[in-house]
């Protein structure tokens, strides 16, 4: 005798992997569907000595085949024909998995039901009594936690009883019409042997009027088939002008109301009550509020971002530039590399380099765990519903936040979030203008020059930045779908959102973790070598005097290239040639904005290699003020919501803030405010690094990259012109 | 005819809408919204859109990402929105 199979079906996140996983434990063999890409999970299990193989059908919601997982799970059905079907269904979510376990019982399988999940419905104070799901459906019903594996004994005893169960097909009433139909294509299909011993006639005629294409192509290699298919399509035709409704419509709308009527006996109708998350929903994605409450929620994460990392970041700085600093140039005496290219290379290069970006691990730390809580409790999504909708009303597709949103985070998966929109209109519209969203790798750049001009308000000024970055973007796809890129008709889809919920600490922990350990992964690749490459290219003279490393910087080759790009951003109050050396390294990445500068500037090494407290003392200094920090970014946190209990001391500039601020000052003529917020528009508006280039020129092609670039530029340099001029006029800064 | 007068509601919006838009509009909860949601999808009217074919390799194409790509999926930067959009299949709702 063969083994018996077992396939376990459900709907996505009833816990069907987990049941599975249970059910089988380690003995598991994964490969592929046939013809397909998506995963076949096999394994055995073994009851009182009796062997059984299970297999895991994709999760689907139902079996008519329109996504490659339902086609899969469906031809299984009906070619493979497995001895049992395991149910697993969504116990907190009962009409949701309900469907398919109709469907399967109008198939005429053995089913076993799995009431998965059985302790969040408990919690949710559903109450089911599934002796009814029992006797409607002629199934033995088993209540389960898969994850805590509560329930697979039961489960797989069940199994070996239904396997000695005689098969029960369930007779949905579809209403007059629909059956008058059904029966005449029934008995079509019992006048053609092949086809009706396939699977179930009822089952055959309900799958063809529902519009399944897997079916379809299965009885088109069938004797018969043929005339079949086109019986049920004519009767498709008859059911829809009779019922005056489509066909398949006529079908959900009986299941609906038969499921609707059986969850209401299992639960006394309770799942019909409106959830706090509901009425949390009503005022988050209200059309009025939407918008203020998710720009009061950015602000609120960017002031957290901004001000209470400061302390933290103070503290890095110190300990890079102080004894980090100290410790390598003792390192190379040590070994005899002290005074010479190498130890120039390490702390004008790498230190400097490196060492200035990763200052700012706390801001991007920050950043990072706001982001993760808003994600874990489901707010982005309401966030991205929000955005949409006011997208939308100025004629951008309605789907371009979603990637939008992504950008927050980095622009290159953004670019490829594209991909999700129907037209490539819209596509390519979205991808022009989801660079103008703020990155994690531009808030460096605004943390260092919001604390140099704007120390009392850098959270607000950040704000601003992230802000007008929608704004553009806004306007820019405003005006493309006006021009060039015409709108073309919307699509109408429904955005379906998570419940709300607190947000998990591990999973936070785990986002917040693996993002800022690639910037740090980042400081040790792409900036490393950027760092490098400027080093060297600061190390060799061109024109004037001086030897490798020994030369004037404005007479490096860094140096030539940098003035000569400088006149062009002068008009925007910062044409200094370091500055304009800053932003060309920007386009590999925007990290590299800020550790030119510190290269640029110099002043990281020279503060290192200043003084020499002594290894102990060092580690001590580094610990008090760690302490320092600690207790002052306590003391910040009531003030993000203008709350100032604590009287913080206004902190001193860093060496390269002081360099910073002064360099500013005298590229604008003594407006170094207003050069600063220009910087920072241009920062926010031109083209964000390398990967997002090469990420478009993937999507888009070459001709639109460069109009990408291009385009970005000119924005930029025009946003950065309009604020410092318009600013002078004005006689602010 | 209540699937019927949703999947309206839906083809109506031209563009985005919320269950809870959708629940305002048909006065009904949205949990009934969203039990009807459920039926459309079980039904194959509604389905969710495809996910984009984005093999590992090309997002590391783009080059200078200063992480190892572990593909799209798995992007530790990508912002998880959870949102699944359902999208209108085969003929209008009549």
């Amino acid at each position: 005798m063969s083994t018996p199979v077992v396939a376990v079906a459900g709907c996505p996140n009833s816990g069907k992997t987990s049941l599975f996983n249970q059910l089988t434990g380690a003995r598991q063999k994964v490969g592929n569907w046939p013809g397909q890409t998506v995963e076949k999970y096999t394994g055995k299990f073994t009851v009182a000595g009796s062997q059984f193989e299970a297999v895991d059908l994709p999760g689907t919601y139902g079996l008519v085949a329109i996504s490659e997982e339902e086609a899969i799970a469906a031809t299984f059905l009906a070619e493979e024909k497995p001895d049992v079907v395991i149910s697993v269904v969504d116990a907190s979510n009962l009409t949701g998995s309900l469907h398919l376990v109709a469907q399967i019982a109008e198939a005429g399988f053995r089913q076993v039901v799995a009431l998965n999940l059985i302790d969040v419905a408990e919690r949710r104070g559903i109450e089911i009594d599934d002796s009814v799901l029992s006797d409607r459906l002629g199934v033995e019903v088993v209540r389960t936690v898969a994850r805590r594996g509560q329930g697979i004994d039961e489960l797989k005893a069940a199994v070996v009883r239904a396997l000695d169960r005689k098969p029960m097909q369930l007779v949905v009433d579809y209403g007059a019409v629909v059956e008058r139909h059904l029966g005449g294509l029934v008995e079509r299909i019992i006048d053609r042997p092949e086809v009706a011993a396939a699977q179930s006639p009822r089952w055959t005629a309900l799958q063809l009027l529902a519009g399944d294409r897997g079916l379809r192509r299965r009885l088109g290699s069938m004797q018969g088939g043929s005339e079949v298919v086109d019986a049920a399509d004519a009767f498709r035709d008859d059911i829809s002008k009779e019922a005056s409704s489509e066909c398949e419509m006529e079908l959900a709308e009986h299941r609906f109301n038969w499921i609707a009527g059986l969850v209401d006996e299992m639960t006394g109708a309770v799942v019909q009550q409106t959830t706090w998350s509901d009425r949390v929903d009503r005022v988050l994605t209200n059309h009025y509020f939407g918008i203020p409450i998710f720009l009061v929620v950015m602000w609120v994460t960017l002031r957290v971002t901004a001000d209470v990392s400061a302390p933290f970041l103070d503290w890095i700085d110190a300990t890079v530039s102080g004894p980090v600093s100290r410790w390598f140039v003792g390192l190379l005496d040590l070994v005899g590399l002290s005074g010479g290219w190498v130890e120039s290379m390490v702390v004008d290069g790498v230190l400097a380099g490196v060492g200035g970006v990763l200052v700012f691990v706390p801001v991007l730390f920050s950043l990072y765990l706001c982001l993760a809580i808003l994600e874990d409790s489901g707010y982005m999504a309401r966030a991205a519903a929000v955005m949409d909708r006011a997208m939308r009303a100025v004629g951008i597709p309605g789907k371009a936040f979603l990637p939008m949103m992504v950008g927050f985070g980095c622009t290159v998966p953004a670019i490829y979030a594209t991909r999700t929109l129907d037209s490539s209109r819209d596509r390519l519209l979205t991808g022009l203008i989801t660079p103008f969203m703020s990155c994690g790798a531009r808030l460096p750049v605004y943390v260092l020059l919001a604390a140099i001009f704007f120390a009392d308000a850098k959270g607000t000024i950040v704000f601003g930045m992230y802000v007008l970055g929608i704004l553009v973007a806004v306007l820019v796809g405003l005006l493309l779908s006006r021009t060039a890129l015409r709108e073309e008709e919307p699509t109408p889809f429904v955005m379906v959102m998570p419940e709300f919920r607190l947000p998990n600490v591990r999973t936070v922990w785990m986002l917040v973790w693996q993002r800022t350990m690639a910037f740090v992964k980042g400081a040790g690749t792409t900036i490393l070598l950027a760092s490098m490459a400027v080093w060297l290219l600061l190390a060799i003279p061109v024109g004037g005097g001086g030897t490798f490393t020994d030369t004037d910087v404005e007479e490096s080759a860094f140096g030539v290239v940098a003035k000569g790009f400088a006149p062009v951003l002068d008009p925007a109050g910062f044409g200094d040639w370091e500055q304009s050396g800053a932003l060309l390294t920007g386009f590999v990445a925007k990290e590299v904005v800020v550790s030119t500068m510190a290269q640029l500037y110099a002043v990281a090494g020279e503060q290192g290699a200043q003084g020499a407290p002594g290894f102990v003392a060092d580690v001590e200094e580094i610990g008090s003020s760690f302490v320092a920090a600690t207790v002052d970014t306590l003391k910040a946190i009531p003030g993000v919501f203008g709350l100032d209990f604590f009287d913080l001391e206004d902190e001193e500039d860093t060496a390269l803030q002081a360099v910073v601020r002064d360099s500013f000052e005298e590229s604008s003529g003594g407006r170094g405010s207003l050069a600063a917020i220009a910087f920072m528009v241009f920062v926010l508006l031109y083209t964000p690094c390398m990967a997002a280039v090469g990420a478009f020129r993937h999507e888009f092609g070459t001709k639109w990259m460069w109009v990408s670039v291009i385009g970005q530029f000119l924005i930029a340099w025009i946003g950065a012109v309009i604020v410092f001029q318009g600013g002078k006029f004005l006689g602010l800064g | 005819m209540r699937l019927a007068a949703l999947l309206s509601a839906i083809e109506e919006s031209k563009g985005p809408v919320t269950g809870i838009d959708l629940a305002l509009r048909l006065g009904v909860s949205p949990r009934e919204v969203a039990a009807m949601l459920d039926a459309l999808r079980a039904s194959g009217r509604l389905s969710p859109e495809m996910k984009p074919p984005q093999p590992i390799d090309e997002c590391a194409s783009a080059g200078a990402c200063s992480m190892t790509c572990p593909g799209p999926e798995d992007c530790s930067l990508v912002i998880d929105l959870s949102v699944t959009s359902l999208e209108i299949r085969g003929l209008s709702a009549r």
